[in-house]
């Protein structure tokens, strides 16, 4: 089984089951209270970060056409085993823990394992997919912030984006904006867009092409001023959104 | 194996969940799966919820967050979560036990339908409560007895009256780590204070108040419920019942009264035998008025009038979808909210009945013990007035009922292996020391769609009783065994060990006792009690070789349960883990060090077998500090190589 993560941003209430869900499935025994006791200790693929007091969503490596984590790494460690279906791959025994991966992933979807000697990374749960399972993430997901699309399409149609995904995150009603009284214009949040959609003069604020944006959120993890925000119609934290719910 | 297979070992759960399938209505099962994968936080303990500077959590993997916005650790989070279970519990048992007191009060006043059937037993519980029964007649007498047990729940110092009943060095034990109840209102209050945000943050301090709200349960608010239960209602003796959706009737007015207290059901049983009731069931087309229990209302009923039992915890929705219930009432505890939806599906009518106990939407009949039999008549006229409005097509009831023996308590015992004219204790004392008996484990608690119903209750006990283990059994785990014929005379043959073999058929028991409802587990410290004061097994409960054993628990009522079994002595297995593996060092406490401090800890295992070993392994560790012989035909076997 192959197919698309979809990630709605205002559903995510922040309960970080995907985490859980996520070292569960990459223990060796499988079962929360397995994982536990195992050493070295499973770790999560995916982190619910913090975007606003009514926002929060699941990061996790995008599995990008073209990935930039593939092109930094100088040993080979990184890439796809097939076609744009198969997700990217880290080949732990090819992987020198020259952490270049690290710097250029725009998602922050790389980690260092306790001891240092390994990078790891999400791998779409594909011994799962492999079974017919959805990736337990999307299976953990109360709020269905993550889904699972089976045969889902990597550019789904209406896209705007360049380059295609097998994590989505396109699509949701979430808007990032950048505040002109924080933005130094430093510059930091358009190198790391990959639509290329940010764009301002040095030392100015900059703004964002909301209609080539493909909410990504790689520019708020690169803003070092807290400069950029995430706003949403309704989240499920807000009063607005226990109304839409309920309706 | 269908999923029916997978979910229940009992045929008759079975063929109702196929039923459910086919008719697209969803029960606990389909909910569960819908529910999945649950909460890995709130599995381990380490959610907090406490103050509105959370909700909080700790990851358990070690890379999140490690402590709370307040500061608190795992640990602490994890035992004011564990605290506030544990006075959930005490508290729904202590009202049981208040509201018995209360109708004792009642009965002695002349103001209610209820009187004083077991005399003998007013007067033993007058002398734990301190009364001296000579020369007082009997509503005198049940009116201080009422009022000394009403006593018990208020006191503010001093030690509630039936820790008396424990063996001297229990006794001690508590005094010297302040875990001796003072009052079962004050212990519960203190605990839910020490789990406000900013005031008890110590794992084991938050652990002791535990306990000691748990003994102010088990010595306490359920010791009290089953007493006056026995003095209202009858003391239990061994009698013939039957259990299983059979005992729902096609061709009768069916009621099934669903819960925990007995005091109304006690009514409905009397006023379903009203000559003028049962003409009006005669002519609405029924061949009579069939009464039968769900859930430990049906143990209480069960026990006393050998009334048949439907089924236990999970029976629950399987029994409304035979399609024949006229009414199901309920009282208090453990009636699943989705019987409203379920019921309306059906022609069957819900009736809650208890004022701390309704539900939206559901027709609610107020039950005063002043006018508790008409009340009780007025049911059972809905009864009959509905089973006009049943389609007999849609009635599909499958035909299990299983025969079981029930009715055993703490006294019985005397007169069991004593006799009428010697009763004593000293021949199970002495089966124990001889080695016909290795033990005694009590096997309790719930069921829990989580594991398929009633298969590691039946996978434990035999397992047990194989090895010569005399198993008591209550609740819904009771029920469970009835099921699987654990409760007849003839599995002692079929099943139990040599030793305990001879036991049962000298006088003729099964090798597993019911001793009744969840409240009643009570009985079971007395027994224990019982035990150690007739000598010769050492000076405490945690010197006896015993065990406590939930393999398919899910209450709060059965956490509070366990920690005061621990805390009177006896260890205790539970199948899933209590919410504390978050928490290594509250995990640590519960598991190890606490038995340090009372001389019995917690043991979790999912796997029936693997449970079994381990309790196994802990009796003969007592039996051997005991100095006790080997077991008697393992050294003969042995010897005959």
């Amino acid at each position: 089984m192959r197919g698309i993560l979809k990630v709605d941003v205002p559903r995510c209430i922040a309960c970080k089951a995907c985490e859980i869900a996520c070292v569960v499935a990459h223990s060796e025994s499988k079962t929360l209270l397995g994982a536990l006791r195992e050493e070295p200790r499973p770790a999560s693929r995916i982190r619910v970060r913090y975007l606003s007091s009514e926002l929060s969503a699941p990061y996790q490596c995008r599995h990008c056409e073209n990935p930039w984590c593939a092109e930094g790494c100088p040993h080979g460690a990184l890439g796809r085993a097939g076609d744009m279906a198969e997700p990217v791959a880290l080949t732990a025994d090819a992987c020198q823990a020259a952490k270049k991966c690290l710097r250029a992933c725009p998602y922050d979807a790389l980690r260092m394992t306790e001891d240092g000697t390994k990078a790891y990374k999400c791998d779409l749960c594909v011994d799962r997919l492999n079974e017919g399972l959805e990736p337990a993430c999307a299976e953990a997901c109360p709020t269905a912030a993550i889904v699972f699309v089976e045969g889902g399409s990597p550019r789904p149609e209406g896209s705007v984006a360049d380059r295609q995904y097998l994590v989505i995150h396109e699509g949701t009603s979430a808007e990032y904006a950048i505040d002109p009284a924080a933005c130094t214009g430093c510059g930091a949040c358009a190198r790391k867009c990959p639509q290329q959609c940010i764009s301002g003069e040095k030392k100015a604020p900059h703004t964002i092409d909301l209609s080539r944006c493909i909410r990504c959120g790689a520019c708020f993890l690169a803003c070092k001023f807290d400069a950029i925000g995430c706003t949403a119609p309704t989240s499920a934290l807000t009063a607005a959104g226990a109304a839409a719910a309920t309706e | 194996m269908s999923t029916a297979e997978k979910r229940t070992i009992d045929p008759a759960s079975q063929k109702m969940l196929d039923r459910a399938k086919k008719e697209k209505v969803p029960t606990a099962w389909d909910r569960l799966e819908a529910m999945q994968p649950q909460c890995g936080f709130g599995q381990l303990g380490v959610c907090c919820q406490v103050c509105e500077m959370g909700p909080c959590r700790i990851d358990p993997f070690g890379e999140g967050a490690q402590l709370g916005v307040c500061g608190a650790n795992a640990d602490t989070i994890a035992a004011r979560n564990l605290l506030r279970k544990i006075a959930v519990g005490g508290a729904a048992h202590g009202n049981h036990g208040r509201t018995t007191a209360f109708t004792l009060q009642m009965a002695a006043e002349g103001q209610s339908d209820y009187s004083v059937r077991d005399e003998r037993k007013l007067r033993q519980t007058a002398r734990y409560l301190g009364i001296d029964p000579e020369g007082k007649d009997t509503q005198a007498l049940a009116k201080l007895v009422a009022e000394a047990a009403l006593v018990q729940f208020g006191q503010q110092e001093g030690e509630l009256a039936f820790l008396a009943r424990a063996p001297e060095a229990r006794q001690k034990i508590w005094r010297e780590h302040d875990l001796a109840p003072r009052g079962v209102d004050r212990e519960i209050v203190t605990a839910l204070d020490q789990t406000h945000m900013g005031v008890d943050h110590d794992p084991v301090s938050l652990m002791k108040q535990g306990m000691r709200a748990a003994l102010a349960d088990g010595w306490g608010g359920s010791m009290i419920g089953t007493d006056i239960q026995d003095i209202l209602f009858g003391s239990p003796e061994p009698l013939r019942a039957k259990t299983n959706l059979g005992a729902i009737k096609a061709d009768r007015v069916n009621i099934i009264v669903h819960g925990h207290e007995p005091v109304l059901s006690e009514m409905i049983a009397e006023a379903a035998r009203d000559p003028e009731l049962l003409a009006q069931a005669k002519d609405a087309g029924a061949e009579g008025i069939q009464i039968s229990g769900l859930c430990c209302t049906a143990n209480e009923i069960l026990m006393r009038h050998g009334i048949p039992s439907a089924g236990s915890f999970l029976h629950q929705e399987l029994a409304v979808l035979t399609g024949a219930v006229d009414v199901l009432t309920v009282d208090v505890q453990c009636w699943m909210p989705s019987l409203k939806d379920l019921t309306e599906y059906f022609h069957t009518k819900l009736v809650t009945t208890s004022d701390r106990a309704r539900q939206l939407g559901t027709d609610h009949i107020d039950f005063h013990e002043t006018h508790a039999l008409e009340t009780a008549k007025e049911i059972v006229a809905l009864a009959i007035e509905n089973y006009k409005k049943r389609d007999a097509a849609r009635v599909d009831i499958p035909d299990e009922e299983i025969d079981l023996i029930a009715g055993f308590t703490a006294e019985y015992i005397y007169k069991l292996l004593g006799g009428t004219f010697r009763p004593s204790y000293r021949p199970l004392n002495n089966a124990i020391i001889e080695g016909r008996i290795r033990g005694i484990v009590g096997v309790v608690g719930c069921e829990n769609p989580k594991v398929c119903q009633g298969e590691a209750h039946a996978t434990l006990v035999r397992e047990l009783i194989k090895n010569d283990v005399l198993v008591v059994t209550s609740g819904c785990s009771a029920s469970a065994l009835a099921r699987v014929r654990l409760l007849q005379p003839e599995s002692a043959e079929e099943f139990a060990g040599r030793g305990l073999r001879e036991v049962c058929e000298a006088v003729g028991i099964p090798p597993v006792l019911h001793v009744g409802a969840c409240v009643d587990n009570s009985r079971i410290l007395i027994a224990c009690s019982n035990i150690v004061a007739e000598g010769g097994l050492g000076n405490d409960i945690s010197d006896l070789p015993v065990a406590g054993a939930a393999p398919e628990w899910m209450s709060e009522k059965a956490i509070t349960i366990g920690w005061y079994a621990v805390a009177s002595g006896i260890s205790v297995w539970f199948g899933d883990p209590l919410p504390v593996l978050g928490a290594p060092g509250l995990a640590q406490f519960a598991t190890e060090d606490v038995e340090k401090m009372v001389g019995a800890k917690w043991g979790f295992e999912a796997d029936a077998e693997k449970m079994a070993a381990a309790i196994i392994a802990h009796l003969d560790a007592k039996r051997e500090a005991l100095k006790l012989k080997p077991m008697m035909y393992q050294v003969q076997d042995q010897a005959a190589g």
